[in-house]
């Protein structure tokens, strides 16, 4: 009766209070100070009581009857082991917890692809990255780099242009020269059902300069190219003829090759035009 | 006799007063109408198994808010030179990838598989160029005529 008037007691008493208590029993052991075995036992199996209090009974009687075999050996025997166990247990713990997040991330990224593959996608092949939506597919090499800097001036910009332009055209005819200030600002290239076109323009402020390759079909095929009332005139060299002409405030010129037709226009001067073209041959 | 070459004259310079007219009036009809936003467009057909692809372009003269095709009309015909009817049509409204924004081209190539061993086809193409759908330029035109064999 007075036992269990005692461990009633304990078991008002907050954890850390019992555990002090127990500290105060191995420093009186260390001490060598004989203490209250019967009591110590009682605050154990209370602190035990509250760890195990999610256990059946039948695992509490265990956990008690081991924590008390445990501490009738002394506490500097229980403490080892008994710490090592709770460590494996929380280590144990945080693995599963992460692994199941990393599950989760795995789920969902799949989970992604599987709703968005019909219409986005992406493969890796050599030297190159494949990208696909519904509307557009993308090929971005990867390759060797080369040494030689970008730079963005008029021939290298033309040089851009006409490697671009000789996956297109045979020979392409490139100019080499720009009016001052011009840059290059973006080259578009274009499916057609058995050629691609090419367009690129340069921009010097608010002014642009448009240049675009366009496959010639063999068969008929119909191009109009919009002028003023001013006469066309043209230019030409031992090898190709270029009609060049106004269009308001545009000027233009026009040339064909055997194989594809080339239209250059920009807000720039008769002179600035002539001398784009003529650079073609220098 | 002399009365009526008199008059046969007399009638050619009356009418001549006219032709004048006539030829001022050709040019405002079909001059080369200039523009600010369209610089070259064209199209053309591309025969395929069981028909054509219809391939209409245009290039700006300058980078512009909105470019593109409003309306390809494929057309048929028995013999090439009349009696065309329309056998398919599409309109920008309806596909939003004939039109593109600020870009100073534009190409759209579209499938026709209908058409019939012997008879002639032309498409009637309607382009555009400008700042928006309200300020711009229309310019329409008529493909080569493709007998299908």
């Amino acid at each position: 009766m007075e036992n269990n008037l005692r461990i009633e007691m304990l078991r008002q008493m907050t954890t850390s209070q019992l555990q002090a208590l127990i500290r105060d029993d191995f420093d009186c052991y260390q001490k060598g100070i004989d203490n209250d075995q019967e009591f110590v036992k009682e605050v154990l199996e209370v602190l035990a009581e509250r760890n195990t209090n999610k256990l059946t009974k039948e695992q509490k009687a265990e956990k008690i009857a081991e924590i008390i075999a445990h501490a009738e050996q002394r506490p500097m025997n229980v403490a080892a082991p008994s710490i090592q166990k709770k460590s494996t247990v929380s280590l144990s713990k945080v693995i599963y917890r992460r692994f199941s997040r990393i599950a989760a991330i795995i789920c969902v990224v799949l989970l992604t692809f599987a709703i968005v593959i019909p219409s986005v996608g992406f493969a890796v092949g050599p030297e190159r990255f494949i990208q696909w939506t519904d509307d557009t597919l993308s090929f971005i090499f990867f390759g060797t780099q080369s040494d030689e800097p970008i730079t963005n001036d008029p021939c290298s910009s033309w040089r851009y242009v006409r490697e671009l332009a000789e996956t297109i055209t045979d020979e392409p005819l490139i100019p080499q020269w720009l009016p001052e200030g011009y840059l290059l600002d973006n080259i578009n290239i274009q499916p057609l059902p058995q050629s691609k076109k090419l367009v690129a323009t340069f921009i010097c402020g608010n002014n642009e300069l448009l240049f675009d390759i366009r496959p010639f079909k063999t068969e008929s095929e119909v191009c109009l190219l919009e002028k003023d009332i001013s006469t066309a005139e043209t230019f030409s060299t031992s090898e190709q003829t270029f009609f060049l002409f106004s269009n308001n405030n545009y000027y233009s010129c026009v040339w064909q090759t055997k194989t594809a037709i080339y239209y250059l226009s920009g807000e720039c001067s008769f002179e600035e035009i002539t001398n784009v073209i003529t650079s073609i041959f220098k | 006799m002399r009365k009526l070459v008199i008059r046969i004259v007399s009638l050619f310079l009356i009418f001549s007063l006219f032709i004048p007219t006539t030829f001022a009036a050709t040019p405002e009809t079909v001059a080369p109408t200039a523009s600010n936003y369209i610089g070259m467009y064209g199209g053309y057909l591309t025969r395929t198994s069981d028909g054509y692809i219809v391939t209409a372009h245009i290039t700006g003269t300058h980078t512009v808010g909105l470019i593109g095709v409003v309306r390809v009309t494929v057309q048929e015909s028995a013999n090439g030179t009349s009696g065309w009817s329309d056998v398919k049509s599409w309109i920008a409204a309806y596909n939003p990838s004939m039109m593109q924004e600020d870009s100073a081209s534009h190409v759209v190539n579209l499938t026709f598989d209908k058409a019939k061993s012997g008879y002639y086809y032309r498409a009637y193409i309607q382009v555009w160029a400008g700042e928006d759908t309200m300020n711009g330029d229309q310019r329409s035109f008529y493909t080569s005529v493709y007998r299908f064999p």
